[in-house]
């Protein structure tokens, strides 16, 4: 790109003037200062109307130059379409990405998002009615970056401030950034920061007329909008998160000059003095010397790395905590899970009023006289239905009176018991849940639940009455290790026959129930190996107290909640952390997403296979275990749970999320002890939950049922989750 | 007379998309009309629109100077409107009479198949269009080409004039595509009008009458192939000059990295695919393998990779022998690879952009400390990455299933050149990459091969093994024909071998 002649450089405004406070003026004294000190000649031209900014930018190539500089945040797709047909030429555009791979068009972009952290963390550390307002133009990526950044940095250094964000859709309408400024003032902000080009210059006139203080951004607003501190206000500026154009476009050209410019982008951050806040000027008396130093950590902070702001290259928010993964959610996904729950309440009413004879016979004598029954029926059947899921709240909340007031806990155990009930029940439906949304996880359909969860439950009653003599805190772990192990040794017999001959696990897990069904007849048999001696029934003996899971409230033994619903909250926790934290989930993860791509990069298929099917019959064995050890205390031979099937429902009603796995596990609890109750009171047959049950199911398996019903558009859908795959070598 | 097919105003939006944006398009009767455009220009989506597998959101579609609406594929058959597809939709184990009956079966007394009547047409059809094929083979028997042709008869015996070809030539050799072009004219020649969907140059200029140019959804322009030239179309592509050849200076092999001594490996079903291969790649130079696709360079490349054990033979990586070995093995010796098929070998497309750039990493430090994944550093290193290789990317959140296929291989790239690598072997790097993405990934190819990483590069577009290679081997039924110096192998010389013939 050197050439024996003086180098030339073009520069074409961008329908801006090199005086006007612009990107203009500062690229073209970038551009000034570099041609003063390596002799280099500069054509300028500065563009009158938009129309005629094609044609200079030819002109200046067409006079020679060996490099064209212009501010492209509006233009670039322009110039790159004119650049392409000038492969000598290179060119430098100001705050614009380039779209093309190409080697001579060079973009040079900031990090806005930096600039507005630092402004952000001052105006925290500023504001006195912790109300804070930003004033943004168009939204448009490096405003976007700027508002990411200041929300960021402002709860860096302030947590309880609050931020107003007001876009006026304008860069140029003055009126706007007033009326926006008066706004956010009268709101009670007393730190306004505006991106908003000269609307945004307008509204921190504005404000800071109106006393407060005010951050402007790209260039120093001390020099622009306050005339160099000459108008009113410019006590008022606290400072400006800058854009240094002039020293990018400096380093620019430089490069160019030495033949070191390669085309894509150049960035400007802190690191190389990029951006940064302006002087304080006039506010320098009124800024704390403990608020300087934050600044100045903060900047060290974002230089080192330790400090980040957080935003994406398209100002995205990076923010990855656990509220922006919830509000980032797929709502209405939730909403159809809730909608589906909904409509199989109503279909179940239906079903309730049918199930009437009452009905009936009003229906006999009119219809206004059935209805009136039908709706009655129902109502009382709801009524225990929700009575028995959750409690009367009346008494509880006598009961919670009695306790404050006297400190007898009875009446209030009591009027919790159906909640505790419902707890209960959701227990080992956690466990199985969790254990089947692992092995989809990993694209196995673990049917065997049932089979691992009867080996858990023999395997932890063996050990909880053979083993004799031992303190409890050795005992209990000791059954339930024996839970989990037997369960995940059972589940991997299925796992190993698939990754070693590719045999289904549905049909492999199904016939291993029926032989865990075998096996506990043998064993528990009159007579039999496990039999509890001289009874006439086929029951293993009783555990000892020792490996008894410790009930959640001692002093009222017809509590049956335990602390195994800890377990299992336990269990919900460490799935999500192996899941998604450990080297092992992301194995399995992969595996399960596509076993091809894991086998190519290295992962072991079979492997994991095994690994998968042994944790997730390790899960159902302890749903074995914990009714064992938490509430039966013996195993009986007819043990038959449905957890086996439940659980799939679980696992797919839960999107095999393990906190989605514990919220339907809980639903299926409180369903199950409601039915209970519902049957004592509105004498419901009980069945009538296996309906609801698979009314949810169905609705949530084929969201188009309740998409239609309630008229909601389908989203675009997104990768499709793989819960099982085929018959065969994988 | 009105135009056969007239397409106004077309308009489609997806998501984040405008896949057409106002196209109108005219098909004149026995006109052959190609559409050309980038991967993810729009030519798919109108031609889906066409078909009725999509609807548009604005415009009209006249057939024969009638309004219609095509709301499924039934209403396209119906007015005479056939696809091909790129990938065939045919039953393997059904004859070719079964196949191209299927769904508007003739029957005898309403109940039994007329086999018979369906075959007699279907001589017909391939006598009058010179599209030889034999009825009752079975499909799975067929050659490529000839299965293409059964899908050609296929909308002819729906009586369809209006043919839409998808990339047509994509899995075809020279010479089969020579028959094609043939075929497409003697249609033509007969009336029908056929739309010619690719992004390969020198068809469009070999076999259109006229040339409708697609790019971000939009018409740039619409020319004949007398009115210009390749660069011109190329350019008019992707909207600026493109370079057709790859700059590379000569190449300066060192030490030998890859030994391959007489390879035998068998197919899934166990059939010999690689049979007795051998060569070797030194540092710094890029060794070619030429080939029609499905010549065995997939088991080869799977047997070197550790994926696939071969049946004999040796393979050294660096001077350490292996004939079985694990993939993590291989990768852990310094081999990047890029696999064919990036979709289903090379990327997770449910994960995040981030964690498929670690997905061979994943397990060592610095990305993992004792089993746990450390978040921020997969992270930070993925925004580095995503700038670095230029990832177009809403966010190295977003799963790679949502990004394009040039971004999608620029991850597997990423990925695999920011180890540290000896050496690489792409199998197919561009595979279905618009110009620019392939540009990029032969310039850091070549900026691997000068960094002393030894390349093999697998690819059946010639062009490409041509421009990138230093030696060329090409591969025929399982064997290397010959390896040949790029710089003096001609293009004649490399199809002839592709297609068998050794030079006596």
């Amino acid at each position: 790109m050197q050439s024996p002649e003086r180098f030339r450089v073009g520069f074409v405004t961008d329908g801006g003037r090199i005086d006007d406070g612009s990107f203009n003026q500062y690229a073209y004294e970038g551009l000034t200062r570099a041609a003063q000190e390596r002799g280099l000649s500069v054509d300028l031209i500065q563009t009158e109307s938009p129309a005629e900014y094609e044609a200079n930018i030819r002109r200046v190539i067409e006079q020679g130059c060996h490099l064209v500089v212009t501010v492209g945040s509006t233009t670039g797709a322009t110039v790159e379409r004119i650049a392409a047909r000038y492969p000598a030429v290179h060119f430098v555009l100001v705050d614009y990405t380039p779209m093309e791979e190409s080697r001579h068009v060079t973009g040079l972009v900031f990090a806005e998002d930096e600039a507005g952290f630092l402004a952000g963390a001052l105006a925290g550390l500023m504001t006195v009615q912790e109300t804070v307002g930003f004033v943004g133009g168009v939204d448009v990526p490096p405003v976007r970056k700027f508002q990411r950044g200041f929300e960021h940095g402002l709860a860096f250094t302030n947590r309880r401030a609050k931020l107003i964000t007001v876009y006026t859709n304008s860069f140029t309408d003055l009126r706007k950034g007033e009326a926006a400024a008066e706004e956010l003032v009268g709101q009670g902000t007393d730190v306004v920061f505006a991106a908003a080009g000269a609307c945004g210059g307008a509204a921190i006139r504005a404000a800071a007329g109106k006393g407060a203080w005010v951050i402007g951004s790209d260039a120093d607003h001390w020099v622009t909008t306050f005339q160099n501190g000459q108008a009113p206000g410019a006590d008022r500026l606290l400072t400006s998160a800058v854009k240094r154009v002039d020293r990018a476009v400096y380093e620019a050209v430089l490069l160019a000059v030495e033949g070191k410019l390669r085309g894509g982008t150049l960035r400007f951050d802190v690191h190389n003095d990029g951006i940064g806040l302006a002087p304080y000027h006039a506010a320098d008396v009124a800024v704390p010397s403990e608020v300087r130093g934050k600044i100045l950590e903060v900047v060290d902070g974002l230089r080192s790395g330790r400090i980040r702001t957080r935003v994406g290259p398209m100002g995205e928010d990076l923010e990855r905590r656990l509220w922006a993964r919830i509000t980032a959610w797929n709502w209405q996904s939730a909403a159809v899970i809730f909608l589906a729950i909904f409509t199989a309440l109503v279909v179940g009413a239906i079903f309730i009023a049918a199930f009437d004879p009452k009905v009936w016979e009003a229906f006999r004598e009119g219809v206004g006289a059935g209805l009136l029954v039908a709706g009655a029926s129902i109502v009382k059947a709801y009524g225990a239905f929700f009575e028995g899921a959750f409690g009367n709240p009346v008494r509880i909340i006598n009961g919670l009176q009695v306790y404050i007031s006297t400190g007898d806990s009875a009446r209030l155990l009591r009027a919790i018991y159906p909640l505790t009930e419902s707890l209960r029940l959701a227990t080992p439906y956690i466990f199985a849940g969790l254990a089947v949304a692992l092995g989809f996880r990993c694209g196995l359909f673990n049917i065997g639940a049932e089979g691992q969860y009867f080996i858990g439950g023999l395997a932890s009653v063996f050990v909880g009455y053979s083993v004799k003599g031992l303190p409890w805190i050795i005992h209990l772990p000791l059954a339930l290790a024996a839970g989990i192990l037997g369960g995940a040794l059972w589940a991997s017999i299925a796992g190993f026959l698939k990754a070693r001959t590719g045999a289904h696990e549905v049909i492999n897990t199904i016939m291993l129930n029926y032989i865990s069904y075998r096996l506990a007849d043998y064993l528990l048999q009159v007579g039999g190996p496990m039999a509890r001696p001289g009874d006439s029934r086929p029951v293993s003996p009783e555990i000892l107290p020792s490996a008894y899971l410790p009930q959640f409230f001692p002093n009222d033994l017809s509590i049956r909640l335990n602390t195994g619903l800890i377990l299992a909250l336990f269990a919900v926790w460490f799935v999500y952390w192996l899941l998604f934290k450990t080297t092992v989930g992301f194995e399995i993860r992969a595996v399960g997403a596509n076993p091809r791509a894991a086998r190519t990069a290295g992962i072991s298929v079979g492997r994991n296979i095994v690994l998968a099917m042994a944790i997730s019959g390790g899960l159902a064995g302890l749903a074995g275990a914990h009714d064992i050890l938490g509430v039966l205390h013996f195993m009986p031979n007819a043990f038959f749970s449905g957890y086996g099937f439940d659980s799939i429902a679980l696992a797919l009603l839960g999107r095999s999320h393990p906190v989605g796995v514990l919220l339907a596990a809980l639903l299926f609890g409180f369903l199950r002890a409601g039915a209970q109750r519902m049957q004592g009171v509105a004498q419901v047959p009980i069945d009538i939950i296996s309906i609801l049950q698979a009314l949810i199911i169905i609705f949530i398996a084929a969201p188009e049922i309740i998409r239609l019903l309630y008229r909601i558009r389908a989203p675009k859908e997104a990768a499709e989750m793989v819960y099982t795959r085929g018959w065969g070598r994988v | 007379m009105p135009p056969v097919l007239e397409l106004r105003g077309i308009t489609k939006a997806f998501p984040g998309v405008l896949a057409n944006d106002h196209i109108n398009l005219t098909l004149e009767e026995g006109e052959i009309h190609a559409l050309l455009g980038e991967n993810g220009a729009g030519k798919t989506t109108l031609m889906n629109i066409l078909y009725g597998l999509y609807s548009p959101d604005e415009g009209e579609i006249f057939v024969r100077g009638r309004r219609v609406e095509i709301r499924s594929p039934g209403d396209a058959i119906a007015l005479g409107i056939g696809m091909v597809h790129q990938h065939f939709m045919l039953v393997p184990v059904l004859t070719v009479t079964e196949n191209v009956m299927l769904g508007v079966e003739s029957t005898r007394n309403g109940i039994f198949l007329n086999r018979a009547a369906a075959a007699r047409r279907i001589r017909e059809i391939s006598r009058q269009h010179g599209l030889e094929v034999d009825p009752d083979a079975l499909v799975k028997t067929l050659p490529v080409g000839v299965q293409q042709r059964v899908e050609i008869i296929k909308l002819l015996y729906r009586q369809a004039d209006i043919l839409i070809m998808d990339e047509p030539t994509a899995v075809l050799t020279p010479q089969e595509v020579e028959e094609l072009f043939k075929v497409i004219r003697s249609l033509a020649d007969q009336g029908k009008s056929i739309i010619f969907i690719t992004h390969k140059l020198k068809e469009v200029m070999a076999i259109a009458d006229r040339i409708t140019v697609l790019r971000n959804g939009r018409v740039v322009g619409t020319t004949t192939p007398s009115q210009t030239t390749e660069e011109q179309l190329a350019s008019m592509m992707v909207g600026r000059e493109v370079l057709l050849r790859v700059n590379k200076a000569p190449a300066r092999p060192g030490e030998t990295v890859l030994e391959v001594e007489n390879l035998e490996v068998l197919d899934d079903r166990g059939n010999p695919a690689v049979r007795g291969v051998s060569f070797e790649v030194r540092a710094g130079e890029v060794l070619g393998i030429a080939g029609v696709q499905g010549n065995g360079q997939t088991e080869l490349v799977e047997a070197l990779t550790g994926l696939r054990a071969p049946l004999a033979g040796r393979v050294r990586i660096l001077g350490k022998e292996f004939t079985s070995a694990h993939p993590r093995w291989v990768l852990e010796r310094g081999v990047a690879h890029v696999p064919e098929d990036r979709q289903k070998d090379g990327l997770v497309l449910s994960f995040p952009v981030a964690e498929n750039l670690v997905l061979n990493t994943y397990y060592i430090s610095p990305f993992a400390r004792r089993g746990v994944l450390e978040q921020e550093v997969i992270l930070t290193v993925a925004e580095q990455r995503a700038r670095e290789f230029d990832i177009r990317t809403p966010s190295i959140l977003t799963p790679v299933v949502n990004l394009s296929g040039g971004n999608q291989q620029k991850v597997i790239v990423a990925r695999e050149f920011s180890r540290p690598i000896r050496l690489l072997i792409a199998s197919q790097p561009t595979r279905g990459l618009d110009v620019g993405s392939i540009e990029y990934i032969h310039r850091r190819i070549v900026e691997k091969r000068d960094e002393g990483c030894a390349v093999l590069l697998v690819s059946p577009e010639l062009d490409e093994v041509m421009s990138l290679s230093d030696r060329i081997a090409v591969m025929y039924e399982g064997q290397i024909m010959d390896i040949l110096p790029a710089g003096r192998a001609t293009k004649e010389e490399i199809g002839l071998l592709m297609a068998g013939v050794r030079r006596e």
